[in-house]
């Protein structure tokens, strides 16, 4: 893992996140109607618009920094036949493309949830499509430090966990403070799904760590990257699981504010965690 | 002038019981194709091992040391011609594995997958290179650079069926991977002292030689 690995790095976390919220917006709208109205629901979706969309377009733009001829970056989608770069190339403009059509109608005026909703829910499954396309980039048959079925999980479970923390603090920000039970609810529904996934990560880092099997064996029991960056790891789940205890407390003393801090005590643990998995690529061969 | 040489599927033919270690197929290569610093697509890799092992009441060492010459293998289901989202990668006539610069816009992702290490990366154009087979000498009817220029004759080229036929197969020795990973053309006769694929008892000695590269930092 080398400096010119960090702007894939921020580049997946940041679209992750954005899908993240995506899938939570769609996901807790019907929720938020009938417990908040259709007011509450209507700014809530507008926020995640107008955060989704320019979020996009960042990471969009972070990932050219990766590329050694930018400017050539439109060639990334001609081999969708068989590149999963290619797939997730495109598949990442069509969803730009489509957020910031609603950002657009937004900024025009009043929009009906008729238009949006389709929209969204497209927007929706192709963010399903495009984690799994972008874990299938790193499930390469020749590097089984990422070859594995874990992979695929560990994107998902970090997609959501960032859609539920960030749409949390939409929840807590977007609309006046105090309305209710619902955002208590809805706090406490997003905290018990974020405890799940920092739960299934632990499971998931604990068998990357020291599982493997043939070629894919980690040498001396663990894999590669763990020596040089085993604080990174730690520095991850110490940071989730704070993250998770603010949130509770958060929740339990109404000091809604501190969903911020969770906020950032998860992104930098995600961050961390991305970092690790680009720390351990290791081919196999010479 | 000699004829253009054709083939259906291109192959090396590495013979590691002739192979001194001497590097000249891989100064060749650098010559011919004008390479910088930390670009090698040609590699003489020095592979060793062994340690003291107890035998009845006495100790005796299996250490072991053998050369390789190894490039691009123009493998027959390469997985840089898979992942590379630009076409910039693919199978051309005489199934060498061929880059088109213009096509190619630097991502790297060829690199991450290849189990040879053979497309790597020219920082001075941001660009990925690799090993054509010196198909511009193909043309021309004569052996590629580093097959011309091996002493021992340990490095030659053909039909790669046909050279499978006279070899009795193929094998694919430690430390290179599974010949089922990516289908390389590429022959080898094993030095006698080379161990299974697969086998975790031996080192590559000479890392900086076959793996450095000042920028890439995955390695």
């Amino acid at each position: 893992m080398e400096s010119k690995d960090w702007p894939l790095v921020i580049f997946t976390i940041i679209v992750q996140l954005a899908m993240g919220m995506i899938l939570m917006c769609v996901g807790f709208d019907g929720y938020l109607v009938s417990k908040a109205g259709m007011e509450t629901a209507q700014k809530v979706m507008q926020w995640v618009i107008f955060l989704t969309a320019p979020l996009l377009i960042i990471g969009l733009l972070v990932s050219l920094f990766h590329l050694g001829h930018p400017e050539k970056a439109m060639k990334a989608f001609y081999n969708v036949k068989t590149s999963w770069l290619s797939r997730e190339g495109l598949l990442m403009g069509i969803l730009t493309m489509a957020l910031c059509f609603l950002a657009i109608l937004h900024i025009f005026g009043p929009v009906s949830r008729d238009v949006i909703k389709p929209i969204l829910w497209t927007a929706t499954v192709l963010s399903l499509i495009l984690v799994f396309c972008m874990s299938k980039i790193y499930l390469l048959r020749t590097v089984p430090s990422w070859n594995r079925n874990t992979t695929p999980i560990a994107f998902y479970t970090t997609t959501i966990l960032l859609g539920a923390v960030a749409y949390a603090v939409v929840c807590v920000s977007g609309v006046p403070p105090a309305q209710g039970r619902w955002l208590a609810e809805i706090l406490s529904v997003l905290a018990i799904l974020a405890l799940f996934l920092v739960g299934i990560q632990s499971v998931i880092i604990s068998v990357g760590l020291f599982t493997g099997e043939g070629e894919s064996s980690p040498k001396e029991g663990i894999v590669p990257g763990w020596k040089k960056h085993s604080r990174t790891v730690i520095l991850r789940i110490v940071l989730a699981f704070a993250g998770l205890g603010l949130f509770g407390v958060a929740i339990f003393t109404s000091f809604l504010f501190i969903v911020y801090p969770v906020f950032i005590f998860i992104l930098v643990s995600e961050i961390a965690g991305r970092f690790f998995f680009y720390a351990t690529h290791e081919r196999v061969g010479i | 002038m000699k004829n253009e040489l054709r083939f259906n599927q291109i192959a090396f033919y590495v013979d590691m019981t002739l192979c001194t270690g001497c590097k000249a197929c891989m100064i060749a290569c650098k010559d011919k194709n004008d390479l910088d610093v930390g670009v090698n697509w040609r590699r003489v890799v020095e592979y060793t091992g062994g340690e003291w092992v107890k035998q009845g009441h006495a100790w005796r060492q299996d250490i072991f040391s053998h050369y390789f010459s190894v490039s691009c293998n123009h493998c027959n289901t390469p997985i840089c011609v898979e992942s590379c989202p630009t076409t910039a990668l693919c199978k051309d006539k005489n199934g060498i594995v061929s880059l088109d610069r213009d096509k190619c816009i630097g991502c790297r992702y060829c690199e991450w997958g290849c189990p040879y290490g053979a497309p790597q990366y020219d920082e001075k154009n941001n660009l990925m290179t690799k090993c054509d087979f010196c198909s511009d000498y193909l043309e021309e009817g004569r052996d590629p650079a580093c097959v011309a220029a091996c002493p021992t004759r340990a490095l030659h080229f053909g039909e790669f069926e046909e050279l499978k036929k006279k070899l009795n197969g193929t094998v694919s020795p430690a430390p290179l991977p599974r010949y089922e990973l990516t289908d390389p053309a590429l022959i080898i006769k094993p030095h006698r002292n080379a161990r299974p694929v697969g086998f975790k008892g031996g080192k590559i000695s000479n890392p900086e030689e076959v793996r450095w590269n000042p920028k890439i930092g995955l390695w």
